[in-house]
């Protein structure tokens, strides 16, 4: 069973697997570059601009390792033939659904320490501090850390759902498409929530995120409500959870929906 | 009577949202046949087969099978771009029953390359591909939907021929739905009717064609005959009346003449007449 999923999703992990290679060159060099340059804010934005698009990774991991997964086997009248073998219809998906999740967080894993390593060599108060700093700018916070690996989880697990629940593959990639979008605007909407910020004295906030300034009677700032960029990882294993927890109901979702009918 | 039955099925009902696709099916067949199951389009024939190999669930009653099933579907699902080595390997993998030597040598002497991809097959070849795949699993019953649909007249006669011998070999039980019953006259021993989602017919094909005789005579003698023997169908064509009758040869009266019937005529008659039945008795498993 293990063989019949790496053979039928080779291309996808293959294409998946050169990407990651192309993006950990390009940040080696980069990264390498910004080290011994006098204007390392420059070199970070000259990579920036194209390595932020890569924050749509999770979709496509959706869309082509997820989305296909289940409903192209239907379309294509192969579910009749894997589930008349000697396995069972749920550790045929089982065995699919936990191989290439084990991957796709593997790859996102793998994605988002490379741009953590890479991230490290600018100093974060140096030129634009929110948009340089891996806990303020939040494209940055999906691309590093371990919430790429969730994030990958989650496409990959959503496309499968969708796919088991739909059984075609077009509208399928288009739940998937729209469902993870939105979900990340939700999530980086909410992610100020995921802890109850700190409350400092004007002139000793730690370096972070200002959610609040509280003011006395006269209108005077007199402390502020601070998300401290020390609470990354924190905020980090807050993101990986509720995705991790989402991805295993949408789990249970595919399972149910590839249950015999009667 | 010893013997369970290969397929039993008992109250066996379908139904997809509102419509019943099969309904209060209840039939038993011995093993070691080679059963037909015909019936026009849309009788309930596939989702017969699905509920057998259990991928589909019942909505009531019951159908089980003695030992292991394969199942060909009628599409020849085979997986994209997999090679024909890789698609035995498929089988191989999933199957602990598999017998490779015999998938090799069939796959050989159909003359297919082994690296020949599976997408480039001909009709023919595909069937033969998905065939060795549900045979070299050793199955105590083999099932098998359509299997010669959309097959050229050659392929049709090798595809059946590769059936027959696998079923000499094995003694395996054979299920394999037509809606063409010239297909089936010379393999098939075993005849299911299934017509607007209900069994019409079941029973071994001799008995049954020489338990059916067509028997033509005047119009006004035919309701007198009705008393005297079961009739299935009933033509009348002027003053002529031909009837078809489920009878042992029986006295006629001079200006009457009767011949046995053929397998279609015979099928062809029960599904002219949906309300006519020849269900097996109870006592069936000797037969």
């Amino acid at each position: 069973m293990l063989w019949l999923t790496y053979r039928q999703h080779r291309m996808q992990l293959t294409i998946t697997a050169v990407l990651l290679v192309l993006v950990g060159i390009l940040l080696l060099v980069n990264g390498n570059t910004a080290a011994g340059s006098p204007d390392p804010a420059k070199h970070f934005a000259d990579l920036y601009t194209y390595l932020s698009w890569l924050q749509v990774v999770p979709i496509a991991i959706g869309v082509f390792w997820g989305a296909p997964l289940v409903a192209a086997e239907f379309e294509r009248g192969t579910t009749k033939l894997a589930w008349t073998q000697s396995i069972s219809r749920f550790r045929w998906l089982g065995v699919k659904l936990g191989f290439l999740a084990v991957l796709a967080t593997l790859g996102g894993l793998v994605f988002g320490t490379m741009m953590q390593r890479w991230v490290e060599v600018f100093p974060i108060d140096r030129g634009d501090t929110a948009f340089t700093s891996r806990f303020d700018n939040p494209v940055l916070f999906t691309m590093t850390g371990v919430a790429p690996g969730a994030w990958w989880l989650f496409g990959f697990v959503l496309g499968t759902a969708a796919g088991a629940v739909i059984r075609k593959t077009l509208p399928a990639i288009a739940v998937t498409i729209a469902v993870t979008v939105g979900l990340m605007i939700g999530v980086s909407n909410v992610r100020d929530l995921y802890a109850e910020p700190q409350l400092v004295a004007l002139g000793t906030e730690p370096v972070g995120r200002v959610i609040e300034m509280v003011q006395d009677a006269a209108g005077e700032v007199t402390a502020l409500k601070v998300l401290p960029a020390d609470w990354y990882w924190r905020f980090q294993w807050t993101e990986a959870a509720i995705l991790s927890g989402v991805s295993l109901l949408l789990a249970v979702a595919a399972t149910f929906a590839i249950r015999r009918r009667s | 009577m010893t013997d369970e039955p290969a397929i039993e099925a008992t109250g066996l009902g379908k139904r997809y949202r509102r419509k019943w696709a099969l309904r209060d099916c209840s039939l038993s067949v011995p093993k070691g046949r080679v059963v037909a199951l015909v019936g026009p389009n849309g009788a309930g024939k596939t989702t017969f087969l699905h509920l057998a190999v259990g991928l589909l669930d019942a909505t009531l009653g019951s159908v089980s099978i003695r030992g292991t099933a394969a199942f060909l579907a009628q599409d020849k699902p085979l997986y994209a771009g997999f090679s024909i080595a890789e698609m035995l390997k498929f089988g191989r993998r999933l199957n602990p029953g598999w017998d490779d030597e015999f998938a090799l040598e069939r796959i050989d002497s159909l003359g297919l390359p082994l690296k020949h991809n599976v997408g480039k097959l001909s009709g023919g070849q595909r069937a033969q591909v998905a065939l060795t795949l549900a045979l070299a699993k050793r199955p105590d019953l083999l099932v098998l939907d359509e299997p010669l649909a959309n097959l050229d007249p050659l392929a049709r006669h090798e595809v059946m021929r590769g059936l027959m011998e696998a079923v000499a070999e094995t003694g395996m039980t054979v299920l394999l739905s037509s809606h063409v019953v010239s297909d089936l006259e010379n393999t098939c021993d075993w005849l299911i009717v299934l017509n607007g989602g209900r069994v019409q017919v079941s029973g071994d094909i001799d008995e049954l064609v020489a338990g059916h005789r067509i028997l033509s005579g005047p119009v006004e003698e035919a309701d007198a005959l009705a008393k005297r023997v079961a009739i299935v169908d009933e033509a009348r064509a002027g003053r002529q009346a031909t009837v078809f009758a489920r009878t042992r040869p029986v006295p006629l009266g001079p200006q009457w003449t009767d011949r046995p019937s053929t397998l279609e005529e015979l099928v062809l008659a029960y599904l002219r007449r949906p309300e006519s039945a020849s269900l097996p008795r109870p006592t069936l498993a000797s037969a």
